[in-house]
């Protein structure tokens, strides 16, 4: 794991993010900061996890919002179904049923062209969401109410730990992202990403590797929405759903660059960010009408995103 | 005579109502240099999409090294050694000319290499070729001349047995063509048999063992090099009546 | 066996409605390969201008949506030239081209719902809620008229394409660009007029929708999914075989909400688009 210097950069950056996650829960009382923070985490690891089949293999998924809203609503069966169900085990239910969703969505679509695999994804998200509209053990249209469970460890409020599971959840998928990256898998996504027929004909068995990466994404993507209903304890499809979730998932990483695994960490601090000022200094709405004209500017302008941006800058052969 | 590299039986490729081959029969021995030649359109980047795998056939077979190959996917095949480069080249433009070649070297020719590592194993591969000193350029940004270079390392680095090589020298000066007719010289004198298709002739004269026509998706004439050039059905096809 | 017939009855007129939806992106996603995930959105964007006039001027909203189609025309003629420069000379990926309409669309909804909040609207003309009776069946006019102005829409779309020499074109360009540049025609303008046409017939498209019912800004997206369904499913190249799948659509989605409910409704086209992409993406007669 500690191959080179970037690599003892890079833990030892997490680390010191985990501990400033802690002395964040020690200094800071104020519940809005933790509701915003999480806000941004959840984004971010959505953002990180779309970018593997995105940005690493070059397969835009427009159904964001349906695995991370089947995360959340496995969270609502299985809570009330057993009672007192720890979170990780709900968050590890989440990482395999929406694991296999993005596997057989893959398996489905990604067969054909690219564009094809993206509307599937689009009417996956609606079938999903009109499964879970007419399913009233989880609420149906009307929605759930989620109990906030008593115990939060040695954190002074639920929504403390809440944000301590998430920095953690996060920081593992961003280390997740790099390794992949990193990796001969990582190197074979390129090569599919770059020119798929290429890489085929070089021996990369690419529907294997495609469907890999939509597992992965799927999996990760369920696991940013399994402590979602303990974040808002009210979930409904129209929220869980969101088409705000399946657009910031895709803005953030072509934002911030997709090709880097540092990309969706960028866009999403800095769109996260702004969307948590926007919605306090003027309103929620206009944050929508801001993703959407960011991302429309940025893949029109600078398809590389910010990261592409910072290398041109530094005139870098790359 | 030793058992063929590659055998294609009857081969019949249709697309929709057009007939792009029409039960083409090919033999190539261990270590043979096949010219492949034919009129434009005359079907044989088709043939060698059917041989790579990047297309199916409708009807035929096609067998490597005595196996049946007819069913398996592209990848499948590299990994047994036939190999392929593009008549367009198609690099991995995000990536470095030496990352390009990691991918079949990791992939194709996955365990093996000479070297213990892949990057040193990628520069033996490029120096063979002489593409060395732009190892860490993007691959984007190469010359016409260093990317169909490319094009042909990257069918190299996968190890191959067999190696298509699509019209490598198109467009290209005649210095420059000679550079390329020596890396697959070189390439053949290692034991790895070659298909060759192109359109300069001085090449597939000097460099074919025996030269296969196409036209209009069949097979019209085989044999030496001096016999096609003689052969009256081969200048008919490339000059018409 | 009323509510049977009754089902059909509203599924074919409901669907030759889709098919007026689908036509616009059959060109576009279809025949040019631009997959403009933002064209029901236009749709809805032609309902909001009808209703606009509508309820300010009393003009009867199909009125509206033709005399918008030039306009509409004109936008899209922009709004490709923006694409073309961004993305087709460039060589980019689809990729980048569906996630640019993906925020075309998202850009619209909430400019919708920011200047006319999330309410739905509606129009008045004296023909929305009377009947016809045919004893057996009622046909309402709400239905009837959509109908009517759909079918001769895209009937009047088929034969533009089919006959006429820049129609012949469009067909034509995304087979053999390079013969079309021979014929002396220019495949950017060819592309650029097609797409025009697409978001003209979005404009007449809108203005039936809110005649059917109440829309609201959001509505748009329950129709990406029926739009590239029929799309698809009719087979990329073939309007013949879009509308017949739009029929299809339209009677299948007519018989889930009568006997399964209306909430259901929603997944039948997605649904049928996953199912068609699975088993048989080329469509019921597209070119394979």
């Amino acid at each position: 794991m500690l191959r080179d210097r970037s690599d003892v950069v890079f833990w030892g950056a997490l680390g010191a993010v985990a501990l400033a996650g802690v002395a964040f829960t020690h200094t800071v009382a104020n519940e809005y900061y933790y509701t915003a923070v999480y806000a941004i985490l959840q984004a971010t690891m959505m953002a990180v996890a779309w970018n593997i089949l995105g940005g690493f293999t070059g397969y835009v998924n427009f159904g964001s919002a349906g695995f991370f809203a089947i995360g959340a609503y496995t969270t609502v069966a299985l809570g009330k179904t057993l009672e007192g169900l720890p979170l990780p085990v709900m968050i590890v239910a989440a990482a395999l049923l929406c694991g296999l969703i993005g596997l057989g969505l893959g398996y489905l679509t990604l067969r054909l062209k690219g564009v094809y695999f993206s509307i599937a994804t689009l009417a996956m998200a609606i079938v999903f969401e009109t499964l879970m509209t007419n399913w009233a053990y989880v609420g149906g249209a009307r929605g759930a109410y989620i109990l906030t469970p008593e115990s939060h460890l040695w954190f002074d409020s639920y929504i403390e730990m809440l944000f301590m599971v998430m920095l953690l959840l996060t920081l593992g998928s961003i280390a997740i992202s790099r390794a992949l990256i990193r990796s001969r898998l990582g190197r074979g996504l390129a090569a599919i990403r770059d020119d798929e027929l290429a890489a085929e004909c070089a021996g990369v068995p690419t529907l294997k590797l495609k469907l890999i990466s939509a597992t992965l994404m799927g999996a990760l993507m369920g696991v940013a929405g399994a402590p979602y209903p303990y974040f808002v304890t009210f979930v409904d499809p129209a929220s869980a759903f969101s088409l705000f979730v399946a657009v910031n998932a895709i803005a953030m990483p072509m934002i911030g660059g997709t090709a880097h695994w540092i990309g969706p960490v960028i866009g999403a601090l800095l769109v996260g960010t702004a969307q948590q000022v926007i919605t306090v200094t003027v309103s929620s709405e206009l944050n929508v009408l801001f993703v959407g004209i960011m991302l429309v500017l940025f893949i029109s302008l600078a398809p590389q995103g910010i990261v592409g941006l910072a290398r041109k800058y530094w005139g870098r052969k790359r | 005579m030793s058992a063929p590299v590659l055998e294609v039986r009857a081969l019949v490729k249709r697309f929709g109502g057009f007939v792009a081959l029409n039960g083409v029969d090919l033999r190539v021995g261990a270590g043979e240099r096949l010219g492949l030649i034919g009129p434009n359109g005359s079907g044989k980047t088709t043939l060698i999409n059917c041989i790579s795998g990047a297309l199916y056939n409708d009807e035929g077979s096609i067998a490597f090294e005595g196996r049946d190959i007819t069913r398996l996917a592209p990848h499948q095949r590299t990994r047994l050694g036939v190999a392929r480069s593009f008549q367009i080249p198609r690099p991995f433009r995000s990536m470095t000319v030496l990352e390009n070649l990691r991918v079949p070297l990791e992939y194709a020719a996955w365990g093996r290499a000479e070297h213990r590592r892949i990057n040193d194993e990628a520069m033996a591969v490029l120096e063979s070729i002489g593409l060395e000193h732009c190892a860490q350029q993007n691959s984007a940004g190469l010359t016409q001349v260093d990317m169909r270079k490319l094009e042909l390392a990257r069918a190299l680095a996968a190890r191959p047995r067999l190696l298509v090589s699509d019209e490598a020298m198109a467009g290209l000066s005649s210095a420059e063509v000679d550079e390329i007719l020596e890396i697959l010289l070189a390439l053949n004198a290692r034991g790895v048999a070659v298909i060759m298709i192109e359109h300069i002739m001085r090449a597939v004269m000097r460099f074919s063992q025996r030269v296969v026509v196409l036209d209009a998706g069949e097979k019209i004439a085989e044999g030496t090099p001096d016999e096609i050039v003689r052969n009256p059905d081969v200048e008919r096809a490339y000059l018409g009546e | 066996m009323d509510l049977f017939v009754n089902a059909i009855v509203a599924g074919i007129l409901l669907g030759a409605f889709y098919a007026s939806v689908s036509v616009g992106l059959s060109i576009t996603f279809g025949q040019l390969d631009i997959v403009n995930i933002a064209h029901p959105a236009f749709v809805v964007v032609g309902s909001y201008i009808a209703w606009i006039l509508n309820s300010r001027f009393g003009l009867d909203p199909v009125l509206v949506g033709v005399l918008a189609a030039p306009l509409f025309f004109v936008a899209g003629v922009l709004i490709y030239r923006v694409y073309y420069a961004a993305f087709e000379r460039t060589g980019q990926e689809s990729l980048s081209g569906l996630a640019f309409f993906f925020g075309v669309m998202f850009i619209i909804e909430i400019v919708l719902i920011l200047v006319y909040g999330v309410d739905y609207r509606l129009v008045s003309a004296d023909y929305l809620g009377r009947n016809i009776d045919l004893g057996f069946v009622g046909l309402p006019l709400r239905l009837v008229v959509p109908f009517v102005v759909a079918s001769a829409m895209t009937g009047a779309v088929w034969l533009y394409l089919s006959r006429t020499f820049t129609g012949r074109a469009i067909l034509a360009v995304a087979q053999d660009r390079l013969a079309l540049q021979l014929m002396g025609a220019d495949p950017v303008r060819i592309k650029q007029f097609a797409f025009g046409l697409a978001i003209a017939t979005t404009a007449i498209a809108g203005s039936l929708l809110i005649v059917i019912g109440p829309v609201e800004p959001s509505l748009g997206r329950g129709y990406i999914g029926r739009a590239f369904a029929i799309v698809v499913l009719g087979g990329m190249g073939s309007i013949p075989g879009m509308v017949i799948a739009a029929l299809l659509i339209g009677v299948l989605e007519s018989f889930v909400s009568s006997f399964a409910g209306p909430s259901w409704a929603p997944a039948v086209a997605f649904g049928a688009l996953l199912l068609t992409l699975a088993v048989r993406p080329s469509g019921l007669f597209g070119r394979a």
